[in-house]
């Protein structure tokens, strides 16, 4: 009996000493998580096929905001959501991440979205996990330089070294598998890219990295970032452990990054503008129908330039044309003055902000967010067209009124900062303007503007292997998707044809069947055909999640459960 | 060293120095030559086109042409801007001429025959300062003004001939000799390509002027290697007393490295990529939207699957030289 008891007793005593052992190596909880990525300074180029005739850039050091909400119930295929939004150089937080994808939302019954956050019946948390990302210089985000106090050095940090859509795609992906390889438990899982607007060219850059990434270091492509490329194999080396130290062919990445849903954007942005323009002159286009209901007619020879007569002349906002100039603007500021409310960012964040060290005015010395200390404006812009200044004049006035004193609490709680430093920009118009005119590399000839080509070729290549759903908003004259078939169907040296069906089964049809030409890409032999979902939302703006969100969130619910669309998305590839 | 225009300005010299000696009393050439050995001391200049080398130059010029001169005229062509200008101080030049020194010491054998050990040193190309300003003016009226500055731009090549002659001498009345000779033996040569370089981006409009950008590098590439050397030669003598005479020589030098390595080292935005390797001559098309160059250029940084072809130094050429000969 005695040795019975002291048995038991020390089998007691050797669990009690293994337990710690078998609990660290179980994965920690999930929780709710915000706060801020470091990017290191990173040394990048751009090449039309001369390595001494590249353009070598390097980048600021940088730190990245994110916020991670957990799924509501996490099993071991939930997926992972990165939400971002566009612009470029405008705030996730702001957008997808208050207007109901979160647990907490705006609401879109008042006027502006109301006076505080209200929870959200169709937060996407029921889909998976949910990571929000502002972009460099975006919403939260902030870059750190040396002299910062210097103005002509901060007008040199708002150029091509930091903001371009290759760079940008290179940050996203770099935040991406950073939180990817912190969280052990979510490493290998699927990965949905949601992107809103200029976001659809930063999930084409992303997915056409990711897939094609050797490409992106052996001299193919004409971005080139071998620090990143590196960073990416030693993610697949984790998530494909049976292609250790090989390059992962498409295919097999696609079972990770191989699904995106893009809500109004940007993909062929040059096809689509110029098919859009040529809609809406069309007799009978929506232009004429807003000219009839103002009083005001449509003439194009008079108002050569469609926003300026939909935005300044009818007084229609060009994000929902129903509606009166700047209303989702509104949406957008509101959203930004909430959040600079620490119990607001707390709440939709799930994450206690006052614990967050990079928000504190104490950690950031040498931070920077604008050039012009007394406002985020950006310089050059009054050329520029009525577009940009909706996007970013209307926006960064009304951030810059009160110049420094911030709206909410967020100056109280973390402390007063540099004048050139901002703890929340909806719509950095520096940053834009970096990415579209004050731009090194466009100066130089490289063709990576977003309105260039290449990012249409880039997409029809992705969607081998990337299952796509895109919103078809029909109030929308931002991003005119009614031209995004005819869009796709200029890239004729890759597609045979482009069909938009607009009936189905579902409550919300739309599909376009893209129908490649025989070898349009040589990697590809057998891409023949891709089936995109388009469904229709009738009465929606630019941004759908805000106006019709229990639309989008069924369909995009619906979409999940399919199992590839009727595309065959081995992308017949050679391995 | 600018060793441009170097030829015509040496033939003049020579000239001038055999009018010189033609005029100088003398002592007989023919009998009052005196020791065994001989010690001489020339300097000249050397006809050069090391075609593998001076790429270089060409392909440096194509691409900056490419780069601004053609990209400008491309966007002025389609309406993107509204004029384009460009300025220059200064060019880039091809090793063309070279200078040279030999001592040399010679042991007669005979009347009309002897042996002779020098070493050859020769020099061509330099540095210089480039200085390139474009200027686009973009529809809007803002100004686009680049300025690129090599300071300096660096291309030359330097040789060590250690040779060995014999010279077949058969005097011409009393103050001249005439003499041909051949000369072997190896060569080795250092090559030195590189720049140090300052870029700047301005916009300019009617009451502000931005500094939006502003790089700067270097890129230094050195080589060495050996091969080897043969002369073919005449000379005119003036004898000038019983130990002294000067002299005119003029002759073809066949000389070629096949193969050369060494270190090259590029800084730009503030990293360093050092590198060593065999000199190769490399091509590469570079495709722009507005237009395809193909260039060839040396270089001694490895790169995989490079389209690489064999470098070959060739210092070949017609050289004329001055010198002054003294018998111990």
């Amino acid at each position: 009996m005695k040795r019975k008891t002291i048995l038991f007793l020390g089998l007691i005593m050797v669990c009690l000493c293994l337990a710690p052992v078998f609990l660290a190596a179980a994965d920690p909880p999930l929780n709710d998580q915000a706060g801020f990525m470091a990017i290191e300074p990173v040394t990048f180029y751009f090449h039309y096929g001369s390595y001494f005739e590249r353009l070598l850039l390097k980048s600021s050091r940088a730190r990245i905001w994110y916020s991670f909400l957990c799924a509501d119930q996490d099993r071991s295929e939930t997926p992972l959501f990165v939400f971002f939004n566009g612009g470029p150089g405008s705030a996730t937080s702001c957008g997808l991440m208050s207007m109901y994808t979160g647990r907490y939302t705006l609401d879109n019954q008042e006027a502006n979205g109301g006076d505080h956050y209200i929870a959200n019946p169709v937060s996407w948390t029921r889909f998976g996990h949910l990571l929000y990302i502002d972009a460099r210089q975006a919403g939260f985000s902030y870059n750190i330089m040396e002299r910062d106090e210097d103005v002509n050095e901060r007008l040199r940090e708002f150029n091509a070294q930091n903001f371009n859509s290759f760079f940008d795609a290179a940050d996203f992906i770099r935040l991406l598998l950073r939180f990817l390889a912190a969280q052990s438990q979510l490493q290998g899982r699927p990965v949905v890219i949601v992107g809103e607007s200029y976001g659809g060219t930063r999930a084409t850059a992303m997915l056409h990295i990711l897939l094609n990434y050797t490409d992106y270091s052996n001299g193919r492509e004409t971005f080139q970032d071998p620090a990143l490329v590196d960073e990416i194999q030693a993610h697949y080396d984790a998530v494909f452990p049976e292609y250790a130290g090989r390059t992962v062919p498409a295919s097999v990445i696609a079972r990770q990054f191989g699904r995106q849903v893009l809500v109004q954007p940007t993909v062929t942005m040059g096809y689509q503008s110029a098919l859009a323009e040529e809609m809406l002159q069309q007799p009978g286009s929506i232009l004429y129908r807003i000219g009839i209901e103002v009083g005001i007619p449509y003439d194009p020879g008079r108002y050569p330039d469609q926003f300026e007569y939909v935005h300044d002349v009818a007084g229609r906002d060009l994000y929902i044309y129903t509606r009166p100039s700047d209303w989702l603007s509104g949406f957008f500021d509101n959203a930004g003055l909430r959040l600079r409310t620490v119990g607001n960012l707390s709440r939709v964040t799930g994450v206690e902000a006052r614990t967050i060290g990079e928000l504190y005015a104490s950690s950031r010395h040498a931070a920077y967010r604008v050039i012009d200390a007394n406002s985020p404006w950006a310089y050059a812009y009054e050329t520029d067209s009525p577009l940009t200044r909706a996007l970013f004049e209307v926006p960064a006035r009304l951030e810059s009124v009160g110049g420094l004193d911030e709206p909410g609490d967020i100056t109280d709680v973390f402390g007063a900062l540099q004048p050139w430093d901002r703890f929340f920009i909806g719509s950095n118009a520096n940053a834009n303007w970096a990415f579209h005119v004050c731009n090194v590399a466009l100066a130089r000839g490289y063709d990576i503007h977003y309105q260039e080509p290449r990012y249409g070729r880039m997409f029809l290549k992705n969607l081998a292997h990337v299952r796509t759903f895109i919103t078809n908003a029909a109030l929308d004259l931002v991003v005119y998707t009614a031209a995004l078939p005819p869009a796709l169907a200029r890239h004729s040296d890759i597609l045979a044809s482009v069909r938009h069906e607009r009936r189905g089964p579902e409550a919300r049809p739309g599909r376009i069947v893209l129908e490649y030409l025989p070898g349009a890409f040589a990697e590809l032999p057998t891409l023949t055909s891709r089936t995109i979902r388009f469904p229709l939302y009738n009465h929606s703006c630019h941004a759908v999640s805000l106006t019709q969100p229990l639309d989008l969130f069924a369909d995009v619910g619906a979409w999940l459960q399919e199992t590839d669309g009727g595309n065959d998305l081995s992308g017949g590839e050679h391995e | 060293m600018n060793s441009h225009g170097l030829m015509p300005a040496a033939v003049l010299a020579a000239a001038l120095l055999l009018t010189v000696t033609l005029l100088l009393p003398g002592a007989g050439a023919e009998d009052k030559e005196r020791g065994k050995l001989w010690l001489e001391f020339s300097g000249g200049c050397q006809g050069l086109d090391p075609a593998d080398l001076n790429s270089a130059v060409d392909a440096d010029d194509r691409i900056q042409y490419l780069r601004y001169d053609h990209y400008l005229q491309a966007l002025q062509d389609s309406g993107q801007i509204r004029s384009w200008s460009a300025t220059a101080e200064g060019g880039r030049r091809r090793i063309t001429a070279g200078w040279l020194l030999e001592p040399r010491l010679r042991y007669r054998l005979g009347a009309s025959l002897s042996l002779s050990a020098a070493v050859r040193v020769q020099r061509g190309g330099g540095t210089r300062d480039l200085f390139f300003e474009f200027s686009r003016e973009r529809n809007d009226g803002e100004l686009y003004v680049e300025t690129l500055a090599f300071n300096p731009y660096r291309l030359s090549v330097q040789s060590y001939w250690p040779n060995f002659g014999i010279h077949f001498r058969r005097p011409m009345g009393r103050r001249f000799c005439a003499e041909v000779h051949a000369a072997a033996g190896p060569l080795f040569a250092d090559v030195s390509y590189g720049s140090a370089w300052t870029y700047a981006w301005d916009m300019r409009g009617s009451d502000y002027i931005w500094p939006v950008f502003r790089d700067a590098g270097e890129r230094s590439e050195k080589g060495t290697g050996s091969g080897f050397g043969l002369e073919l030669g005449a000379r005119l003598e003036r004898v000038l007393g019983r130990r002294l005479a000067i002299f005119l020589e003029g002759g073809y030098a066949w000389q070629r490295v096949n193969s050369l390595s060494g270190s090259g080292r590029e800084t730009r935005a503030e990293e360093t990529e050092t590198w060593s390797g065999k000199w190769v001559n490399r091509g590469e098309t570079i495709v722009t939207p507005w237009e395809t160059l193909a260039i060839r250029f040396p270089t001694s940084r490895p790169q995989a699957g490079a389209d690489d072809g064999p470098f070959r130094l060739d210092l070949s050429g017609w050289q004329l030289r001055a010198g002054v000969s003294w018998r111990l």
